[in-house]
C-alpha cells in the first residue's frame, strides 16, 4: 500500500519506527442495549526482552531500565458466539491462548518483512489454530455440550510491517491516512453466498445468513487467514467486532479517523455512535496508531 | 563429536549461577562489581477486557545469559565508581539496544559482535566523561568482561585484565588475553614467559575503560552440557594458577561451592587484592 504525492523526506518520516511513548492505542468493549452479557473480548499488549538480574555487587540495579526495545505490539479482538457463558468463555480462552502463545513460542520476528516471512506467518496461523483446540477441546470437556466457539481477529506490527490473521467476522481496517481499507473478509455465510454469486450484495444486510460465521474457532471449521501490509505514520489501524459495523458503515468509520484527536477519543465516539443507534449486540474497538509529532497546531 | 544431549540447550533451572566478590586482605575497599543476568521476552499488557492476566505466565524464552565482572582501577571511590557505571552503562545498553540474538552463530552474527563493542565502548565513554566532569582529575578507570551465552555459543567481550575461563568438561581454556603491558612484551618476545609474574608491569593494564586506550577484543567459544564458565578478577588470578582452577572445576559439586573453594584458596594466600569470581555451570542432561 502506497501513499501518492510524498516527498522524500515525508517518506521518510513516515517509515520511521515510532518510540512506545508514540504509539497510541486504546480498547474499549460495551454490552449494548440487547444483550445480557458481554462476550467480547480485546487485547492490546507489547513484546519486548526484559533483563532479569540473577546475582549481582551493583547497589540499585532496581533504578536500570531494563525493559528492552520493543519486538512487536499485539492487538486482538475475539467476538464469543453461544449462549449463557459459553460464547465469553471461549473468546477469554482465544485471547489468552494466543498471548501465551506470543510470549512462549514466537520468536520469528527478525524475519517480517524479508524472504522468510513465511514463518512469521506461519506461526500468526499456528496461534490462531492452537487457539481453536484450546476451545474444541474445553468445549469437549464441560458437562453440558454447548456450542462454544468465538472470532478471533489478531493484528501484530513489526514496524512497518502489520501482519493480521482472522477466523470469523471481526474486522480489521487500515486508513492510510487517505482511504480507508478493510483488511479482513467477513467468514460468514452471507458473505459466501455474495461472493460465489447467489446472493446480491445489497441484500447481505438483510440476509438471514449475514452473521452466520463459516469459519470460527471453536465451530466445525477454522479457516484462518492472514495478510501483511506495511505500517505508515500517518496510517491508524482499527479493530472492531459487528457490534460496531451493524450500525456504523464504513464511510462513517472513515470520517471519523480523519477528525481523531486520540485513539481514546475515536473508540469512544465510534461506540457512542452504535450505541445511538440500537446497539444490537457487544461492541468492541480497538484502535491503534503512532502519529508524527508535530509542532504545528493540533 | 558431541552427542545429542551434550548440545541441547539447557532450560533455565538447569542452569548453575553464582557470582561473588570479596575485598580480600589488604586493601581498604572493594573497587569490583560483577552482574548475572537473564535476558527473555516479555509480554506486556497495555489494555484489555480479560478479567486476569496474572495467571498467564506472559516471561517469554531466554534470550540470553549474561555475566560481567568490572574491576575499578584508582585510588578513593573513583575505581568503585568506574567499575559500577561501567557495569551499568553495559547492561543498560544490552537491555535497551540488543535486537540481534537471533543472529548468534548466522551469517550475521557480526551484528551482535559490533553491538557488544559498542556496549563496551559506550561504557568507557561514561567513564571518562564522568571522570571530566569531577573536580579532583583523578584518574578513573576499570577492566570490564562481559561473556553472553546464547546457546549453544558464548560471546566474550573483554577489556583489561579480567579473564574468562571455559572448561569444556575435559580441558581448562582461556577465552580472554590479558591486556597489560607485561602480558604485551612476552607476546612480543620482549620478556620471558616465566618472568611475566615477578614483571613490574604484570599488572598495569595497556586498554582500560576509562583509560587512555580501550581496545575491546571479541571471541566467540562452542558451549557444551557439563561446561563450566569461570570469570574473574585477578585478584584471584594472582594467587591461583590455571591448574588449581582446572582441579577446582572437576570436583565441584555446585557454582557456589567452586566460587567460595576458590575465593578460599586466594584469601588462604594473602589475598592481595579484591576478588571477583563468578561460575556458570550447565548441567548435563540428567534421565527424564
Amino acid at each position: 500500500m502506497t501513499v501518492a504525492n510524498m516527498n522524500a523526506m515525508n517518506a521518510t518520516a513516515e517509515i520511521q519506527r515510532p518510540s512506545d511513548e508514540e504509539r497510541d492505542m486504546y480498547g474499549l468493549t460495551h454490552p449494548g442495549k440487547v444483550r445480557k452479557d458481554n462476550q467480547d473480548h480485546f487485547l492490546i499488549c507489547t513484546v519486548h526482552p526484559q533483563v532479569t538480574v540473577d546475582v549481582t555487587s551493583l547497589p540499585n540495579v532496581d533504578d536500570l531500565p531494563l525493559r528492552g526495545s520493543r519486538l512487536a505490539t499485539v492487538a486482538l479482538v475475539a467476538d464469543g458466539v453461544g449462549g449463557s457463558d459459553s460464547g465469553s468463555d471461549a473468546a477469554r480462552l482465544a485471547a489468552e491462548t494466543v498471548a501465551r502463545y506470543v510470549s512462549s513460542t514466537l520468536r520469528s520476528y527478525h524475519t517480517a518483512g524479508s524472504a522468510s516471512e513465511d514463518l512469521m506467518m506461519q506461526a500468526l496461523e499456528d496461534a490462531v489454530l492452537q487457539a481453536h483446540d484450546v476451545v474444541r477441546a474445553e468445549g469437549a470437556a464441560r458437562a453440558e455440550p454447548k456450542p462454544m466457539a468465538t472470532t478471533l481477529t489478531v493484528c501484530l506490527v513489526v514496524w512497518p510491517w502489520l501482519y493480521v490473521v482472522q477466523v470469523g467476522d471481526s474486522r480489521a481496517y487500515y486508513f492510510d491516512g487517505t482511504t480507508l481499507h478493510q483488511v479482513t473478509r467477513d467468514q460468514t455465510v452471507g458473505q459466501h453466498l455474495v461472493d460465489t454469486g447467489a446472493l446480491p450484495q445489497e441484500r447481505l444486510s438483510a440476509s438471514p445468513f449475514h452473521s452466520v460465521l463459516a469459519s470460527a474457532i471453536g465451530g466445525p471449521k477454522a479457516a484462518p487467514r492472514v495478510s501483511r501490509l506495511e505500517f505508515r505514520r500517518s496510517g491508524t489501524l482499527l479493530l472492531c467486532s459487528d457490534g460496531l459495523t451493524r450500525h456504523v458503515t464504513n464511510d462513517e468509520i472513515a470520517a471519523h479517523i480523519r477528525t481523531m484527536t486520540s485513539a481514546e477519543q475515536l473508540c469512544h465516539l465510534l461506540v457512542d455512535l452504535a450505541l445511538e443507534r440500537g446497539g444490537k449486540d457487544n461492541i468492541t474497538v480497538v484502535v491503534g496508531r503512532a502519529p508524527k509529532r508535530t509542532t504545528a497546531t493540533v | 563429536m558431541s552427542t545429542t544431549a551434550e548440545i541441547r540447550r539447557p532450560r533455565d533451572d538447569e542452569r548453575d549461577l553464582f557470582g561473588l566478590t570479596h575485598i580480600g586482605k589488604v586493601r581498604k575497599e572493594n573497587q569490583d562489581h560483577f552482574l548475572i543476568c537473564t535476558v527473555h521476552s516479555q509480554v506486556t499488557v497495555d489494555a484489555t477486557s480479560l478479567p486476569n492476566t496474572d495467571h498467564l505466565d506472559l516471561r517469554g524464552p531466554r534470550l540470553a545469559t549474561i555475566g560481567l565482572v568490572a574491576d575499578g582501577v584508582g585510588g578513593s571511590d573513583s575505581g568503585g565508581d568506574a567499575s559500577r557505571l561501567a557495569a551499568e552503562t553495559v547492561i543498560r545498553f544490552v537491555a535497551s539496544t540488543l535486537r540481534s540474538y537471533d543472529h548468534a552463530g548466522s551469517a550475521n552474527e557480526d551484528e551482535l559482535m559490533q553491538s557488544l563493542t559498542d556496549g563496551v565502548l559506550q561504557a568507557h565513554d561514561v567513564v571518562r566523561a564522568e571522570a571530566a566532569a569531577r573536580a579532583d582529575t583523578k584518574p578513573m578507570a576499570t577492566t570490564l568482561t562481559l561473556c553472553m551465552g546464547v546457546w549453544p555459543w558464548m560471546y566474550v567481550v573483554q577489556v583489561g585484565d579480567s579473564r574468562c575461563y571455559y572448561h569444556d568438561g575435559e580441558t581448562l581454556h582461556q577465552v580472554t588475553h590479558d591486556q597489560t603491558i607485561a602480558q604485551h612484551l612476552v607476546d612480543a618476545g620482549a620478556l620471558p614467559k616465566e618472568r611475566l609474574s615477578s614483571s613490574p608491569f604484570n599488572h598495569v593494564l595497556m586498554s582500560a575503560i576509562g583509560g587512555e586506550e580501550a581496545t575491546p577484543q571479541v571471541s566467540r567459544i562452542d558451549l557444551r552440557r557439563g561446561g563450566t564458565a569461570l570469570l574473574c578478577s585477578d585478584g584471584l588470578t594472582r594467587h591461583v594458577t590455571d591448574s588449581e582452577i582446572t582441579a577446582q572445576i572437576r570436583a565441584a559439586t555446585s557454582s557456589k561451592s567452586l566460587c567460595h573453594a576458590l575465593l578460599d584458596l586466594a584469601l588462604e594466600r594473602g589475598g592481595h587484592d579484591n576478588i571477583t569470581i563468578l561460575a556458570a555451570r550447565t548441567l548435563l542432561p540428567g534421565p527424564k
